[in-house]
């Protein structure tokens, strides 16, 4: 048997990606997940003695690229907020939020327990997450974003959720 | 990842048909299709976006972002860079011999893998394929996969290590009989600014650098780069080498201490670079292992005395989704050199060379429009423009030998996930491939999964995979130890293998996994009845059965265990046993905080059973601890941490092969290391 021509080859997959490129005109999935990033910040409330900037902390391979500069030095509530990546549970503890990036989610239980007690807001975007206790979950359902809460977690990290975002979530856990 | 020694006669010349294509060009050319697309995308401020609004908006997903499509229809194993610090790992063979089914052989040259009872010495890690970010590693001329240094990514670079046991032939094509294994490396998001690392290990004297830089810059890029620099003294062994000193050999010594033939030195270049559906890597590596055994049965205690490899891998991909996210494209541009160096002395400086140069485009389509299907297609091709093998005699050059060749792969893939039902799930998935050395061949996959209830999931998985043979079993000839086989047909294996994963409480998982495989063709070495001299040939046929029962758990404090213990039981159709098969290995890994200490503690436990030399002796069966201690809080963004490997100091010896003058080689003691990164 004869190879085909690896010109033909390379030629077609620039077909496809061209084509592929107009069809490419909603939004970003993590663009959409940054503006709920930045609502459940606004619509979450820490215990008094959680002052000063807000760290948003992504741990694991980092989804958002550059998606989330837009909330770089945005102030929400009075705050401004700082995003960092962390990539050990111990680091976490810093922060106010950590999100935890799909690549990172087998480390899920770990993180968890490092942050037992401790007033922060965990968010991950992983089927089965809220399962495993974590705060706040991004679900994509045809196409769009769902998002569901674990008040038993939220609680536990003495987080207020704002009625809004319950009403708004597809489940709550309590 | 070599050959058997020769001293003189005629190199003979064979070229196979086989078409070079200059890559480079069309390399350059790909990013400019999609630079369009770049420019247009739009800027919209999410946080000026209320919840309401943000819940109807339509998505196109990040693709690029982890799919584990392929991965459904095995029992996979994914270990974290969390627990590759807990454990102070420090080469892929060690992170993945903490897997069930998984035993290491070392021969102080190089680090081979064996999987479910099948590790035969000599065996250059053929039957698995090993990829970095997806991208493969073996070579062409060897075909083989490395897991200790000679990988050329620092083990600290590691996001995550994927391993999917089994024939993974139906997606992958060549060498994943056994096994493949995918490396994932860390982001330059991941690393945000500058790590610094060190180690010093005695009594190897083994000191270690590593500067890393990352960042995911203003304008979206994501960049990583990383230099490593390794060099060990190793350790001064006695060492026996029975014949040497009789006809036709006459060497001086027949046994003695091999003072400074032990060291090892590696550097490692990394780099990676994102931006969008965009990414691209490149691993470049140069790794020598001075030998203190005499390998190829050339002269002991001879200093000076080494394999060299020195590896570059790279690729560029684009992955993206389209349509609703229904649709997902990977394409990507790969190439691989391989330079293989083997310095040794018969008398006189004598070296073999072996020479890799390949590169190939895949392109994969996934979409999800059908209701209940999950279908991907996809092609690969891979153009071997060089797979030369070479003698030289530093004396006498009229006994150089050059073999040169090379070739080509094509495979076509196919696979559909169909939901039967709300509880049942099947894979069909089958793999076309053709290349310029063997026939055509199909490797055909097919599983069920039925998640019983929601907590206990049962796979039914049949695979099987091929493999052609590589350039050094089907061309090698020197007319003196070995003659070239031109109509060596491949090799492939059948396995089945039922899988049961149960959930028992929230925070304990247990597996059990039984399977069975055969493999038909081996490609092993025999003696040519023409000649009298060795050949690779088509060998006896091998079954094996085994069973794998595996746990994980956590605990509230943190803690962590994971345990498996494995049984196999491996033989020729004759009935006779295999060399190096273990039957029975046991895993044990437990991490967790030390109360009160703000150290993470990493205890590692492991036992392999007796394994038979090629002798037919039984070596020894043996345990061995390693522990590590870490601390990530003394000082903001320094990591110190303490690993004490082979805690114990226990004795014991791997298997040789028929190239080593020894049937058993001594392996390392105790041995600890220090190790600092500081980041900033």
């Amino acid at each position: 048997m004869r190879p085909p021509s690896l010109k033909h080859l390379l030629l077609a997959a620039g077909i496809l990606i061209a084509a592929g490129q107009a069809l490419a005109q909603a939004t970003p999935e993590y663009r959409a997940k940054a503006g709920f990033l930045y609502n459940f910040i606004a619509f979450t409330e820490w215990p008094d003695k959680v002052s000063g900037p807000l760290s948003l902390c992504v741990y694991g391979a980092d989804p958002f690229g550059e998606e989330l500069n837009v909330l770089r030095g945005k102030s929400v509530n009075g705050r401004s907020l700082a995003i960092r990546s962390v990539n050990n549970p111990a680091q976490a503890k810093d922060c106010q939020v950590v999100f935890v990036a799909g690549s990172a989610i087998d480390s899920l239980p770990r993180i968890l327990d490092a942050l037992q007690g401790e007033p922060v807001l965990t968010v991950a975007d992983s089927k089965g997450a809220l399962d495993s206790g974590v705060g706040i979950n991004m679900l994509v359902r045809q196409s769009k974003i769902a998002f569901e809460v674990n008040l038993i977690a939220t609680r536990r990290a003495q987080l207020n959720v704002s009625s809004k975002l319950l009403r708004l979530a597809s489940e709550v856990r309590q | 990842m070599s050959k058997l020694p020769s001293a003189s006669g005629p190199a003979p010349y064979r070229n196979r048909p086989g078409g070079r294509v200059r890559l480079a060009p069309v390399l350059l050319c790909l990013p400019l299709l999609a630079a369009p697309a770049i420019a247009a995308a739009q800027v919209v401020d999410v946080t000026q976006m209320s919840l309401e609004q943000l819940l109807d908006v339509t998505i196109i997903g990040a693709s690029k972002y982890e799919q584990r499509q392929d991965a459904v229809a095995a029992a996979v194993s994914v270990i974290t860079r969390d627990e590759i610090k807990a454990f102070g790992w420090r080469t892929v063979s060690e992170i993945l011999a903490s897997l069930p089914g998984i035993y290491t052989t070392y021969d102080r040259q190089y680090t081979y893998l064996g999987t479910r009872g099948f590790g035969l010495p000599g065996d250059f890690n053929t039957r698995i394929l090993l990829a970095v970010n997806g991208n493969r590693v073996n070579e062409v001329v060897y075909d083989s996969a490395s897991f200790d240094r000679v990988l050329p990514v620092d083990i600290d670079l590691i996001e995550r290590i994927e391993f999917i046991p089994g024939p993974g032939g139906a997606v992958y094509g060549q060498n994943a009989l056994f096994g493949v294994v995918n490396v994932v490396t860390r982001s330059g998001a991941g690393v945000d600014g500058t790590e610094l690392a060190g180690s010093y290990q005695i009594p190897q004297s083994a000191r270690q650098g590593r500067a890393t830089w990352g960042k995911t810059l203003d304008n979206g890029l994501d960049v990583l780069v990383s230099a490593t620099a390794y060099k060990s003294d190793g350790e001064d062994l006695f060492f026996e080498f029975p014949g040497a000193t009789e006809a036709p050999h006459f060497y001086a010594n027949e046994s003695g201490v091999a003072y400074g033939m032990d060291g090892e030195e590696d550097k490692e270049l990394f780099t990676s670079l994102a931006r969008g559906p965009w990414s691209f890597d490149l691993s470049y590596g140069d790794r020598r292992k001075d030998d203190p055994t005499a390998t190829y049965l050339s002269e002991p205690l001879v200093s000076g005395q080494y394999q060299r490899d020195r590896y570059l891998v790279t690729q560029l991909q684009y992955q993206d989704s389209y349509a609703d996210e229904t649709l997902h494209l990977l394409a990507r541009l790969f190439l691989g050199r391989h330079r293989y160096t083997g310095q040794f002395s018969y008398g006189t400086p004598y070296s073999y060379k072996g020479f890799s140069d390949w590169q190939g485009v895949e392109v994969r389509l996934l979409s999800t429009t059908w209701a209940g299907h999950k279908l991907m297609i996809g092609m690969e091709y891979q153009d071997n423009s060089r797979r030369d093998q070479s003698n030289e005699d530093q004396i006498d050059p009229a006994n150089n030998l050059l073999i040169a060749g090379s070739g080509w792969r094509l495979g076509v893939y196919a696979q559909d996930e169909l939901a039967l039902s709300e509880t049942l799930t099947a894979t069909l998935g089958l793999r076309f491939d053709s290349n310029d050395v063997t026939d055509n061949e199909w490797s055909p996959r097919a599983a069920l999964i039925w998640k019983a209830s929601p907590n206990t999931t049962v796979k039914g998985l049949y695979g099987r995979a091929h493999r052609a043979p590589n350039a050094y079993e089907a061309d090698f000839e020197d007319a003196v130890s070995q003659v070239a086989n031109p109509s060596l047909e491949g090799e492939s294996i059948d396995t089945l293998e039922l899988v049961i994963d149960q959930r028992v409480r929230r925070n304990l998982n247990v597996r059990a996994s039984l399977y069975h495989w055969n493999m038909r063709g081996l490609v092993t070495l025999g003696t040519d009845p023409l000649s009298g001299l060795s050949q690779y040939q088509s060998g006896e046929d091998i079954e094996a059965n085994g069973v794998e029962l595996s746990a994980d758990t956590t605990w509230d404090w943190g803690g962590r265990l994971r345990g498996s213990l494995s049984y196999q039981d491996v033989a020729y159709a004759s009935g006779a046993g295999l060399d190096n098969s273990p039957r029975f290995l046991g895993k044990l890994n437990l991490s967790g905080p030390l109360a009160a200490t703000g150290l993470r503690f990493g205890y590692e436990l492991q036992y392999t059973s007796e394994r038979q030399a090629i002798d037919g002796s039984d070596l020894d069966g043996y345990w061995l601890s390693n522990l590590q201690l870490s601390s990530y809080t003394w000082v903001r963004g320094l990591e110190v941490s303490l690993g004490l490997y082979n805690l114990f100091d226990t004795r014991y010896e791997h298997p040789g092969a028929d190239i080593n003058w020894q049937n058993a080689l001594e392996q390392d003691g105790r041995s600890a290391r220090l190790k600092l990164s500081y980041r900033f």
